[in-house]
């Protein structure tokens, strides 16, 4: 099989270029191989998600800035010395950064909401969710919302009816909460 | 496409979780990491066999992560640190490592939907009696960001001679990232692999279901074979002598050698494996799977069941060992 960017020396590559959305494969010899520079353009010009798959680490990322007086009250941590790897995140760091964590998994994974399986002690513990935090904004209702439907849905596929109306009326408890403030 | 097999090795499924109210691992007292291994063994004792991985013979310990049954960071550990395996061997639960529990279920070939189900129900049975550290925004805590919400690492071994090279490379892992793929060499570094093996994982662990990401892989590890498999016939439509010639002398020196090195025997072992795959040699995958992995130094001397005096003894014992597994008579490939 002839190369498709020469046609004269004999094709050894089966090549994926990616070109502005659109994956091509094109059949290449040694030489044209070697000089697909134009390949390289097109990666370098399309716009990048996170460079985690190039091995950058994740302390890249961090960026942003925390109040300089915010500290975790159970480990000391600031979001510098996490940031420069002189401290490493304690379980009470994921609720004191949340702000600042929510925008850095969100360069590292491109989003920073959960959406897979909810652990199955949250449904009876609901509670636990719902007062999670003291410090939690507007958006954190619906996030809980969000998370008692999914809790709903799997409970009703694995045909835990109990569970199932514990939770379809929490959810009209939130709701109603929600109706009340507006 | 039905010959997976050919240019996947293997699947592996991970998940990585920590237990609420204990401090991460690296900050775990060794009392505390103790505790931490008898909650487990109290839940998992009756179905797993329990391994002190902390106290093993340095041979074991290597030869379990040669393996890929354990990754290094256990052996970083100096606190207790344990090892729960299934009767096969097909679940490895890590105890102790990075995060407190890290579960790992291993198939053969392309199936990471088995691998996912019995990953899922370890971490299940384990859920049962212990609470896991859950944020109702980021999902299951991790001791790093990057595992953070669904704590899964789904990844498959690749043999990809024909697709990836050192040249290659770079513009795969790039594009390859966009999709939310990483790629790395066999055990975990970047740059040129292990006998032209590679392992192909999901990047994030966050903002999609677990489903979802098993798919993705799944899907990844299928485009790459169907590549591969067109790459690995046009070279043998390029240059069908001088790879013929290559892989019989392969062959040759596995057959024949008195002493060899792993490094040598890895390379020799992956243009058997190119052979296998384009019909020249009538050499199963699956003998070249257990050739590749006792060819390791550390499980070679288990194999043998003695501590090597010196790498001269090593590479004598390893020749041997291919010898008696690769002498044979070579085949012609039928071309149409």
């Amino acid at each position: 099989m002839l190369c498709q960017k020469c046609k004269q020396r004999e094709a050894v590559y089966y090549y994926t270029e990616n070109i502005n959305g659109t994956v091509k494969s094109i059949a290449l010899c040694e030489e044209c191989k070697k000089n697909n520079i134009s390949f390289e353009n097109h990666y370098k010009a399309q716009s990048f998600g996170p460079f985690y798959g190039l091995q950058i680490p994740s302390s890249f990322f961090f960026g942003g800035s925390a109040p300089l007086n915010k500290r975790c009250e159970h480990c000391g941590a600031t979001w510098t010395t996490l940031s420069n790897g002189d401290a490493d995140f304690c379980p009470e760091c994921f609720d004191t950064f949340r702000k600042e964590l929510s925008a850095l998994l969100l360069k590292i994974h491109g989003s920073n909401k959960y959406l897979g399986k909810l652990p199955v002690k949250s449904i009876s513990n609901a509670d636990c969710d719902l007062n999670i935090s003291q410090s939690a904004n507007d958006t954190k209702d619906a996030e809980i919302l969000d998370g008692l439907k999914r809790d709903l849905d799997t409970a009703i596929r694995e045909e835990r009816y109990e569970d199932a109306a514990k939770i379809r009326d929490k959810i009209k408890d939130l709701n109603k909460k929600e109706n009340n403030n507006e | 496409m039905n010959n997976t097999g050919k240019y996947c090795l293997s699947s592996r499924v991970r998940i990585a979780r920590n237990i609420k109210g204990l401090p991460f691992t690296k900050k775990m007292s060794p009392n505390e990491a103790r505790q931490l291994i008898e909650k487990i063994q109290g839940v998992l004792g009756k179905t797993y066999t329990y391994i002190n991985f902390s106290s093993l013979p340095e041979n074991k310990k290597m030869s379990y992560i040669e393996n890929h049954v354990v990754s290094p960071n256990l052996l970083k550990s100096n606190k207790p640190t344990a090892l729960f395996t299934n009767e096969d061997k097909s679940i490895a639960v890590m105890v102790g490592e990075e995060d407190h529990i890290r579960i790992q279920a291993f198939t053969d070939g392309l199936d990471l939907d088995t691998a996912f189900k019995k990953a899922e129900e370890a971490e299940r049975i384990i859920s049962e009696q212990v609470e896991y550290m859950f944020d109702s925004q980021f999902g299951y805590i991790t001791q790093c960001p990057t595992n953070i919400g669904t704590g899964i690492r789904a990844s498959v071994m690749m043999f990809l001679p024909a697709t990836l090279n050192s040249k290659t490379i770079a513009s795969y892992s790039s594009d390859l990232a966009k999709a939310g793929i990483t790629i790395r060499g066999y055990f975990g570094e970047s740059s040129n692999s292990v006998g032209e093996l590679y392992q192909i994982s999901n990047a994030q662990t966050l903002g999609m279901s677990e489903e979802e990401t098993i798919d993705k892989v799944k899907k990844t590890a299928l485009f790459l074979a169907e590549l591969e498999e067109k790459n690995e016939n046009l070279m043998y439509s390029s240059s069908k002598n001088t790879l013929t010639d290559s892989c019989m002398r392969a062959l040759g020196l596995l057959s024949s050698s008195y002493m060899m090195s792993n490094e040598e025997a890895q390379l020799l072992l992956s243009r058997v494996r190119l052979a296998s795959n384009l019909g020249i040699l009538d050499v199963s995958p699956t003998k070249i799977n257990s050739a590749m992995n006792t060819s390791f130094p550390h499980t070679l001397s288990i194999h043998y069941g003695k501590d090597f005096t010196s790498p001269q003894e090593r590479d004598l014992k390893r020749a041997e060992y291919m010898k008696n597994i690769f002498r044979q008579e070579p085949k012609e490939r039928i071309d149409s």
